[in-house]
């Protein structure tokens, strides 16, 4: 048996208001005799500072090991009890709750009932406060370093951003060099962002950067450590080497491929997608060959979208402005068809009128998908239910000389390998991070490990530029000065008990748990959720403070007092 | 230089970056021209069905939970931004507050005023707790004191001092080294488009009505006579992208949160039949798509914007549009009709403007730097969050405003 407590039960009665609804007069002779409660008080408010401060002197005074504070469940209650925790030097942790204001006093109407109810619950909450340990925080050291792994915009704003905020900032990258998507874009993003200048201009300042360092040709084969100190073990060029990073972004990209099922014909010359068009722009030789000249007399120069499932902001954002671009440039016959035009972007509806008035044809169908035929010179695309006109649905033959595919943006094959190796969940679709709202978008259910951009979905570039710089404000918060704040022992493996099962190894959602001959749990990783404590077969887990003994003594004292 | 920040708006994008930038050892001082923080989310409900279809809406309450254990922040609610200078050491600020007479800090919820209140009801209480507005206030139409100046009681019981019925409206001045401007939006008025007879017919409201509406009662019924309505519409793009009204921008998060809507009114009521009119339904975000595709299963999607809304004679909604697979003008009845209002530029966008020396775009939001400079005017050490910069949901509006802190960290670092 543990030695005994010196309880303090303070009893507020909210400004002498809780007179009317319970007898505390008698609430203070019972508490009195309760187990170890060794002083007791009423007070008029707790919630006020002058009161919070005089339950801190007696602690002080009185020399108190545990203190329930009986009242009401105030919204500040976790404010109320570290302001007493810091004046007196008690642990936050030993400083509980009874709510017997909402509980009792404005739950019954008679007073002696709302009285009775009352002594059950101090009685409880003292039989829990009797067995409660402190919970301590404790500084690591941490690494003020990040990896982050793809050295796309997204990857290498984030670098920038830490960097500039003091944090070192290691880019991995699997091509040989940096860049990403944006490499081989060449249509201007708006009226001033052209995609090639701004991704050459930013790998030329991470790459001055002194507090940057860039490895291409690297892949991560293994993570281990913890947030503050990570391990990762990497791959460049066949050599292997050990980084530590005190926390781990994956800004790792999207891939694009033609769905050729969708369209139940192959990429030919005059079957393009818009990843061959945007390298075509890029340069001028070839888009003359293309386009220029008398090319597009009379000819149908065709962008389709909504073909391999749903739009995006992304891929409609490229067939408005490119083809606003060509036809201020080139005399194609321009058409749109789309599903949904999906303008929901900064500019895009404007864009989208802009092409109108330009004399391009933006054409919609609906349920019913266009059929092509393919020919040589030409492809034939059939329209039908046409929302163009008031007439009956109908069906219209269009031929196309040029068409331009939309691709469909898809999660990188190995994303289910990078996956596994952050201890981080992926979507039904295979992009990095499941949604959650209670998540903040960035974070993971691996505390330390964190995703920006298009690799958990894909999204316009301003977006990816704003997660950039939240990202590296999240990490900076949590790294700062280079230490990290964790709870010390607050989930608890029992080495003798534990036999290995490693099933809460399996069921952490955190990824918290490693083994070593026992289970180990990581604290900075454990969340404190109690999944493991609830589901090990052989009860070798405990919280703190929520194990089954305190839990039991809770209830059970409360029933005796029946 | 100090390193203080204020923050102008309460919503979520306000909220996140002061809870930011306090947690980052700076001084905040917020300023909520409304008596309540939170802004438009506050009236949203939990669009959860069986499972929670991410909405976001909790978070945006969450926030406003660890907001009263934030260290270094100060808290003006019912208060404006008066004047603003730039001088020596940053922005001298005034911020005028309007009397609320109970001082919210302060006030424990005893209920001991309410109770002692002679009047019938008490002229003073807590809102009931669906309401946006959760501290105590006073009913000054009723309150015998600003009748009469006959009674004081409640500020004579109450425990906290927290009651000042002398209150004048107060002014404040303060320094701050910079500024993140996060004032929100403003749904767009219905009864500019008077074909769709909203004011007029009770049974058309819009989409924040509905949304009140659930939150508070939980389930649907028809303003006109409780009943629960068995034909639903709603009406998508309303006020935006419609250069008839000036709105030449897609709002962004009304497809989202009509589906949302949509699917919560099919899961409470499986019976009622749910009819969609869209131009184009903008999916985007992580798994919408998936759940778009679930949507088509249940409700009915036609692609028209309806071109009128009657009453007829059996207090029935007519709805007119076009049917285009038929190729002809159809007349439908509904129950109610919802309009999925769009979101437009904050009321006080242009004063804001004027007073912070700032711009607006060609949509009449706050003007940003550049399209990749989102946070950032053309004003030095003046920062933009949230939908005032433009249309974004919540967890947009979040990432945005931890954006806005992080720039003005950097601002506040470099002076
Ligand atoms: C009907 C409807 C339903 C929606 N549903 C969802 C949904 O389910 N999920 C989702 O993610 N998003 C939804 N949204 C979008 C969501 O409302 C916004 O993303 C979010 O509210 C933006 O927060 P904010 O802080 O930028 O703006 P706001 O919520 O508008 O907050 C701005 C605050 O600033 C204050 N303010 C304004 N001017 C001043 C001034 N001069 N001085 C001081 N204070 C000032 C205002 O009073 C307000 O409190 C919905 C929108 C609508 C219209
Ligand atoms: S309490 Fe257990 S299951 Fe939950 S995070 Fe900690 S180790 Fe994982
Ligand atoms: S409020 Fe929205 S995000 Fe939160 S649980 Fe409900 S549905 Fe989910
Ligand atoms: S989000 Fe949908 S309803 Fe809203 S303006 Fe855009 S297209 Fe219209």
């Amino acid at each position: 048996m543990a030695e005994e407590k010196r309880i303090g039960l303070f009893l507020c009665n909210c400004g002498g208001s809780l007179n009317a609804h319970l007898d505390l007069k008698r609430l203070k002779e019972y508490s009195q005799g309760l187990l170890q409660v060794v002083y007791v008080e009423e007070l008029r408010t707790f919630c006020l500072p002058e009161d919070s401060q005089r339950i801190a002197s007696i602690i002080k005074k009185e020399n108190l090991s545990g203190v329930v504070l009986a009242g009401c469940p105030h919204r500040n209650s976790e404010s109320i009890a570290s302001a007493i925790a810091r004046e007196s030097n008690l642990n936050q942790h030993l400083i509980t709750f009874a709510p017997i204001r909402e509980h009792c006093a404005w739950a019954y109407p008679q007073r002696e009932t709302a009285t009775l109810k009352a002594e059950k619950m101090l009685a409880s909450a003292v039989a829990r406060n009797i067995l409660l340990h402190p919970l301590e925080e404790e500084e690591l050291p941490a690494e003020k370093s990040v990896l982050i792994i793809g050295g796309g915009i997204g990857g290498i704003q984030t670098a920038l951003e830490l960097s500039r905020m003091g944090f070192g900032a290691i880019i991995l990258e699997k091509k040989p060099h940096l860049g990403g998507l944006m490499k081989g874009t060449a249509a201007p993003f708006d009226s001033v962002t052209q995609p090639l200048e701004l991704i050459s201009s930013r790998i030329e300042t991470a790459t001055k950067d002194p507090g940057i360092d860039i490895l291409t040709s690297s892949e991560l084969i293994k993570l281990e450590g913890e947030p503050g100190r990570f391990q990762a073990h990497i791959k460049q060029k066949g050599k292997k080497k050990t980084i530590t990073a005190g926390a781990i972004v994956a800004a790792a990209g999207y891939l694009v491929s033609f769905p050729k099922e969708s369209y139940g014909f192959p990429l030919s010359e005059r079957v393009i997608t818009q990843s061959q068009l945007s390298a075509i722009l890029a340069d001028e030789k070839k888009t003359q060959a293309l386009l220029g000249g008398d090319k597009g007399k009379g000819k149908n120069l065709i962008f389709i979208l909504g073909m391999g499932g749903e739009s995006t902001p992304l891929t409609t954002a490229f067939a408005l402005k490119v083809s606003s671009l060509i036809k201020e440039k080139y005399n194609w016959n321009i058409f749109i068809i789309y599903n949904n035009i999906k303008v929901a972007g900064e500019g895009l509806e404007a864009l989208f009128r802009q092409c109108r008035s330009q004399g391009i044809i933006l054409l919609r169908y609906d349920e019913s998908r266009p059929g092509f035929t393919v020919s040589k010179e030409k492809i034939d695309i059939r329209l039908s239910g046409l929302l163009t006109s008031l007439e009956k649905e109908e069906e219209v033959t269009l031929p196309g000389h040029l068409m331009v595919v939309e691709e469909r943006i898809e999660p990188e094959p190995d994303f289910e390998n990078l996956a596994q190796l952050l201890g981080i969940n992926v979507d039904p679709q295979g992009f990095l991070q499941k949604d959650n709202p209670h998540l903040f978008p960035i974070a993971t259910n691996k505390a330390g490990v964190f995703v920006m951009g298009s690799c958990h979905h894909p999204m316009l570039l301003p977006f990816i530029m704003e997660e950039a710089a939240a990202t590296a404000l999240h990490i900076a918060e949590q790294l700062s000065e280079g230490k990290i704040r964790v709870f010390k022992e607050r989930a608890m493996v029992d080495k003798g008990k534990c036999t290995l099962c490693l099933t809460c190894i399996r069921l952490c959602p955190h990824n918290a748990i490693f083994y070593d001959r026992a289970a180990v749990i990581s604290e900075a990783l454990c969340q404190g959720c109690g999944v493991c404590a609830s589901e090990c077969p052989a009860e070798a887990i405990e919280i703190r403070n929520y194990t089954t003994h305190q839990l039991m003594a809770e209830i059970g004292v409360s029933r005796k007092a029946s | 230089m100090d390193k203080s920040v204020l923050v102008i708006g309460g919503g979520v994008a306000g909220i996140t970056a002061a809870l930011k930038l306090a947690n980052s050892g700076v001084r905040v001082v917020l300023v909520e021209k409304s008596p309540e923080l939170g802004g438009a989310v506050v009236s949203y409900c939990c669009k959860a069905t069986e499972q929670c279809n991410k909405c976001s809406v909790c978070v945006a309450n969450q926030k406003m939970e660890e907001l009263w254990s934030a260290p270094n922040l100060s808290l003006f609610t019912s208060s404006a931004i008066g004047k603003v200078a730039r001088g020596e050491g940053g922005f001298h600020i005034t911020v005028t507050r309007k009397p609320t007479y109970v001082d919210d800090n302060k006030c424990v919820r005893c209920k001991l005023c309410t109770e002692k209140c002679p009047t019938k009801p008490s002229s003073i209480f807590l809102p009931p707790p669906h309401s946006p507005l959760q501290s105590y206030v006073i009913d000054t139409d009723r309150c015998l004191y600003f009748q009469s100046k006959k009674c004081k009681l409640c500020q004579e019981v109450c425990p906290a001092e927290a009651i000042n019925l002398s209150q004048k409206a107060g002014e404040e001045n303060f320094q701050v080294g910079a500024l993140v401007v996060a004032s929100g939006f403003s749904p767009f008025d219905s009864s500019r488009k008077k074909r769709y007879g909203y004011g007029v017919y009770p049974d058309v409201i819009t989409a924040l009505e509905l949304e009140e509406q659930l939150r508070i009662e939980g389930k649907l019924s028809r303003p006109s006579d409780g009943s629960q309505p068995k034909q639903v519409a709603f009406i998508q793009c309303f006020g935006s992208r419609d250069a008839h009204v000036g709105n030449n921008y897609c709002s962004r998060v009304c497809c989202t949160y009509t589906m949302r809507l949509a699917n919560l009114l099919k899961f409470k009521h499986p019976d009622s039949s749910i009819t969609i009119f869209y131009m184009d339904i903008q999916t985007f975000g992580k798994e919408f798509e998936q759940f778009y595709q679930q949507c088509r299963q249940k409700i009915q999607f036609i692609r028209d914007m309806p071109s009128l809304i009657q009453q007829d004679g059996d207090n029935q909604l007519l709805i007119t549009y076009q049917d285009r697979k038929e190729g002809k003008v159809e007349q439908s009845n509904f129950d109610l009709a919802v309009l999925s209002v769009g979101l437009c530029p904050g009321e006080d966008t242009e004063k804001l403007v004027e007073l912070l020396g700032l711009q607006t775009n060609e949509h009449g939001f706050f003007k940003s730097l550049s399209p990749l400079q989102t946070n950032e005017t053309e004003a030095e050490g003046i920062f933009l969050a949230g939908t005032c910069q433009g249309p974004r949901d919540i967890s947009e509006s979040v990432a945005h405003s931890l954006g806005a802190a992080e720039k003005a960290l950097a601002y506040l670092g470099a002076e």
